[in-house]
């Protein structure tokens, strides 16, 4: 007899939805098909804990079990129970990861080049390399498709941009740069690859590699940048120029800042995104008479310690 | 190869296109992209659903998503890399194969 759903998560009839939560997390860890390659096991086990947990989630079906109204050997049936036939059809990661595409996602994109190999070997053989490089092999192996490196400006990829370039090999392709494309990624230029004997005609692939920004640091679709401000900004407050992706914008600085301070520019950043900048607070490189004075005049009437300060707050 | 809406709608999880984005920039799904947009094939959908699972169901904090996607890259770029020795052996003239086999299973170690 195949167990109930509240066996499968081993979970009691009377867990509550956090438990069976839990359980269900706890067994997807261990069995997901993808976090188990090899194991052919893996996918019946997921299967189950899958349809158990969707079973159990849904409370008017763990009612009408537990009031025994529906069926009771553990694998729900009839209308409503599409996880289990979903889960019957469905294919894993692990069953692309072989293929072609599947190379797309060899440590961070990078596909299996010849210098893995001849690292590989290089190694195996005590460093000695044969006649033929694996370079050479994979050059004779070589698809239509063809694959190119291209790097570019921040700004093109934070904005987008239509570039013509020409490539090592002499070719020239039109590439429009879509706003916001991410280190790493591969644009696909349909077409634009070699043309076999077979009549077959590849396509190019372009791997985006992007240039640091002298001002501009970007995490997803927000964009950081660091802004100076005087003293006499940090104190008095005052409104500075800022510059971003889209230009150059006003930020009202209130009165009394401290450096590292972050402000938000909401939908300054990419697609939407924000910039944060944080401001960097920097003394004047000669300080002059008038300012000498004004400090010493403000120190001699105030008691002002900010490690005092500091220890203060940490008491 | 299919367009960003086919592609959420086809997804059980509740995923719109800014996650997705997210995804994509976090470099866990890598789909191509043509002039238009972006275009997924069904390693990229298996992919989107395996880091839903992750992420969503098991609650997998995003580093431990990083962790878990890299050493799965590393895994399959090694067992692709395994594969083709395996062709390239296969190719070989008999007595290779068997000098090979032979020289291999005396060298995996015991249980």
């Amino acid at each position: 007899m195949n167990k109930t759903p509240y066996e499968v998560l081993g979970v009691s009839k009377t867990a509550t939805e956090d438990e069976i939560k839990a359980a269900y997390r706890k067994l997807a860890k261990k069995h997901h098909p993808d976090l188990n390659p090899d194991d052919k096991k893996a996918e019946d086990k997921f299967k189950d804990i899958s349809a158990a947990h969707g079973f159990l989630s849904d409370k008017k079906k763990r009612e009408a079990y537990d009031r025994g109204e529906i069926d009771a050997d553990g694998k729900p049936k009839g209308p409503g129970n599409s996880q289990t036939s979903d889960q019957g059809n469905r294919q894993y990661y692990r069953d692309f990861a072989g293929g072609p595409g599947g190379e797309r996602y060899y440590s961070s994109a990078n596909n299996i080049n010849p210098e893995d190999l001849d690292g590989i070997f290089g190694s195996m053989f005590g460093g000695k390399k044969s006649g033929t490089s694996f370079e050479d092999l994979f050059q004779q192996q070589q698809s239509a498709d063809v694959h190119y490196r291209l790097n570019i400006e921040f700004m093109e990829t934070a904005l987008g941009a239509k570039k013509q370039v020409v490539m090592p090999d002499g070719k020239n392709l039109k590439i429009a740069i879509p706003e916001g494309v991410n280190e790493g990624q591969k644009l696909r230029l349909k077409g634009q690859g070699k043309k076999m004997k077979d009549g077959r005609q590849g396509d190019a692939y372009v791997e985006i590699h992007i240039a640091p920004h002298k001002l501009f640091a970007r995490k997803l679709n927000d964009i950081f940048s660091e802004v100076p401000i005087g003293i006499n900004e940090a104190i008095l407050g005052d409104t500075i120029e800022v510059e971003t992706i889209h230009g150059s914008v006003n930020v009202k600085i209130p009165k009394s800042t401290d450096s590292g301070k972050r402000f938000r520019l909401k939908g300054k950043g990419i697609k939407g995104g924000n910039h944060y900048v944080d401001v960097k607070i920097v003394i004047p490189n000669e300080v002059d008479e008038d300012l000498e004075k004004a400090l010493k005049n403000w120190a001699e009437k105030h008691d002002y310690n900010p490690r005092k300060e500091k220890r203060k707050e940490n008491a | 190869m299919r367009r960003i809406d086919e592609v959420l709608a086809e997804i059980d999880h509740f995923v719109d296109r800014a996650i997705l984005e997210d995804f994509i920039a976090r470099g866990w799904v890598c789909p191509l992209r043509d002039q238009i947009d972006y275009v997924f094939e069904e390693v990229d959908i298996s992919r989107i659903r395996l880091v839903c699972e992750l992420h969503i169901d098991m609650k997998f904090e995003v580093e431990t998503v990083d962790l878990i996607l890299s050493l799965m890259d590393q895994l399959y770029k090694n067992k692709a890399l395994f594969e083709r020795l395996v062709k390239a052996l296969e190719e070989q003239p008999e007595d290779v194969r068997n000098a090979v086999l032979k020289s291999f299973k005396e060298n995996i170690p015991p249980n």
